[in-house]
C-alpha cells in the first residue's frame, strides 16, 4: 500500500500530464461538453484510486483511456437517457455500406479537401458514427495508439479493431463527402 | 485521375490525426479536478507545503545572507575608502608646518637629516626613506596624522627660513586638486595658504611636500635636490 504522499508524486508524475488526453477524447466522444468533463475528471479521480495498480513504465496514456472507456460504459448502463450517443450505432451502418465503392471526391486531392472542411465539421461527423467505431477512431486516428493498444482499451481483438477503423473511415467520409458538396467545397 | 476510395479513407486518418493539434482549455478541469482530489495529493498542496518548509527554513538564512551582504557592502566601502589616498589639504599642512616651527608639537630636537630618519622611523616604523642636501640646519622631526594617515615631518631651515618637509606613502596620502607646475624639468602640484608655499610631488612612491615661507621657485629647488623612496 503507498502512502498519499507516495500516491500523489506517482498521480502528477505519471498521469497528470496525460490529462488532455481524456479530456480531449471525452469531449470529442461526448456532444455535451459539461458531460464530458465530467467523465474526464471521473476518469482521472477513479486514476488515482486505482493508482496502486498501474504499473511505472506502462503506457499511462492508453491506461487512462481504458478508464475512461470503462467509466463510459458503466455511464451508459446506469443511465438510461444517455442512449442518444448510443443510438448512432445504428444510423451510419447503412451510410457505411453505400460508401464501399471508388472515391467520388473532386477535387482528387482528398486532403486538400478535408483540410477546406472544418475541425467542428469533422468533429460533427465524428459523432454520428456509432460509438464502438467513434472510439476506434479516437483512439487509433486522432491519438495515434497502435491498433493493438487501443484493442487493448477496448477490450476487443485486433482484428475488431482494424476493421472498426477501416469502416469507421469509410463512413466518415461518407458523411463528409455530402457536405462538401452542400458547402461547395467539390 | 480520381482519387481511389484508400487514399481517401488515409485522408481521412491524417485529418482526424489533426484534431489532435486543437487547443484545449484546462484550466477550469483542472481547478475542479485539484478541488476534488484528497488535500494532500494535490501537487499544489505539496508544492506549497515544500515552500513554506523552505520558506521557514530559509528566512534565518534569508536575514543572515541580507545582513552579510550588507555587511560585505560595509567593508568593501570602508576598504575602497580607506585604499584612497587622502587629500592633504593646503590649510592643515600650513598649520602643521605653523605648529611644527613654534615647537608647539612633540617634536624631536634633531640635529640631521640621518637622525630625523632615524627618530621619525622608530615612531613610525614603515616610513619612507627619505634624503636632503647635508648642510641644511635640521632643527626637529615629528610624526602627524592628516585623516589617520601617518605624516614624517622634518623642519630646517633654508635661507634662514624655517621649511618643513613632510613625507608620507603615496598610496596613502595625496596632493590636493591644484596649479601643476614644471619646475627644472620636475612636476610639482604647488599650493599656497596663510602665505606658507607648499611643493608637492610624487616619486617612487612616495609623497612629499617641501613648504615654507620662500618662494614656489625656491622651495621646488630645495625639493629637487630631496629624493625620497618607500623602505
Amino acid at each position: 500500500m503507498i502512502d498519499l504522499n507516495e500516491a500523489n508524486r506517482r498521480f502528477y508524475e505519471w498521469l497528470w500530464p496525460h490529462r488532455d488526453t481524456v479530456v480531449r477524447t471525452a469531449r470529442l466522444l461526448l456532444r455535451d461538453s459539461f458531460a464530458a468533463d465530467d467523465l474526464a475528471q471521473e476518469t482521472m479521480l477513479k486514476a488515482f484510486r486505482a493508482l496502486h495498480r498501474f504499473q511505472e513504465g506502462t503506457d499511462a496514456r492508453a491506461w487512462l483511456l481504458t478508464i475512461l472507456r470503462n467509466a463510459r460504459i458503466d455511464h451508459i448502463r446506469s443511465v438510461s437517457s444517455q442512449k442518444d450517443d448510443v443510438r448512432l450505432c445504428d444510423v451510419s451502418e447503412s451510410v457505411a455500406e453505400d460508401s464501399n465503392g471508388d472515391g467520388e471526391i473532386d477535387p482528387s486531392d482528398a486532403n486538400e479537401l478535408l483540410e477546406r472542411l472544418g475541425d467542428q465539421e469533422i468533429i460533427d461527423a465524428l459523432r454520428e458514427l456509432p460509438e464502438d467505431i467513434r472510439w476506434t477512431l479516437l483512439l487509433v486516428d486522432v491519438e495515434g495508439l497502435d491498433q493493438s493498444d487501443a484493442a487493448t482499451v477496448m477490450n476487443v481483438p485486433l482484428g475488431t479493431v482494424k476493421s472498426r477503423a477501416h469502416r469507421g473511415r469509410t463512413m466518415l467520409k461518407s458523411i463528409l463527402e455530402p457536405r462538401a458538396r452542400q458547402a461547395g467545397l467539390i | 485521375m480520381p482519387t481511389s476510395n484508400q487514399d481517401n479513407v488515409s485522408a481521412i486518418s491524417r485529418r482526424l490525426a489533426k484534431l489532435r493539434e486543437q487547443p484545449l482549455n484546462m484550466s477550469v478541469f483542472d481547478a475542479k479536478l485539484k478541488a476534488l482530489l484528497p488535500p494532500d495529493a494535490t501537487g499544489e498542496h505539496l508544492q506549497r507545503s515544500l515552500r513554506m518548509r523552505i520558506g521557514t527554513f530559509l528566512s534565518p538564512l534569508r536575514a543572515a545572507a541580507a545582513l552579510l551582504i550588507l555587511a560585505s557592502i560595509a567593508a568593501a566601502y570602508l576598504f575602497l575608502v580607506s585604499a584612497q589616498p587622502v587629500s592633504a589639504s593646503p590649510q592643515e599642512m600650513a598649520a602643521i608646518y605653523e605648529r611644527a616651527v613654534a615647537d608647539q608639537d612633540h617634536t624631536m630636537a634633531v640635529s640631521s637629516i640621518d637622525e630625523a630618519r632615524a627618530a621619525i622611523h622608530r615612531k613610525w616604523p614603515k616610513s619612507p626613506d627619505f634624503a636632503a642636501p647635508g648642510n641644511m640646519s635640521v632643527m626637529s622631526c615629528c610624526v602627524h596624522e592628516v585623516g589617520k594617515r601617518q605624516l614624517g615631518c622634518v623642519t630646517f631651515t633654508v635661507d634662514g627660513v624655517p621649511v618643513m618637509l613632510a613625507v608620507a606613502d603615496a598610496k596613502e596620502i595625496c596632493s590636493p586638486s591644484g596649479e601643476a607646475r614644471m619646475i627644472s624639468g620636475e612636476r610639482y602640484v604647488v599650493a599656497s595658504s596663510n602665505q606658507v608655499n607648499m611643493v608637492m610631488r610624487q616619486d617612487n612612491g612616495v609623497w612629499t611636500c617641501l613648504m615654507g615661507r620662500l618662494s614656489i621657485e625656491r622651495l621646488a629647488e630645495v625639493a629637487g635636490s630631496t629624493r625620497a623612496e618607500r623602505p
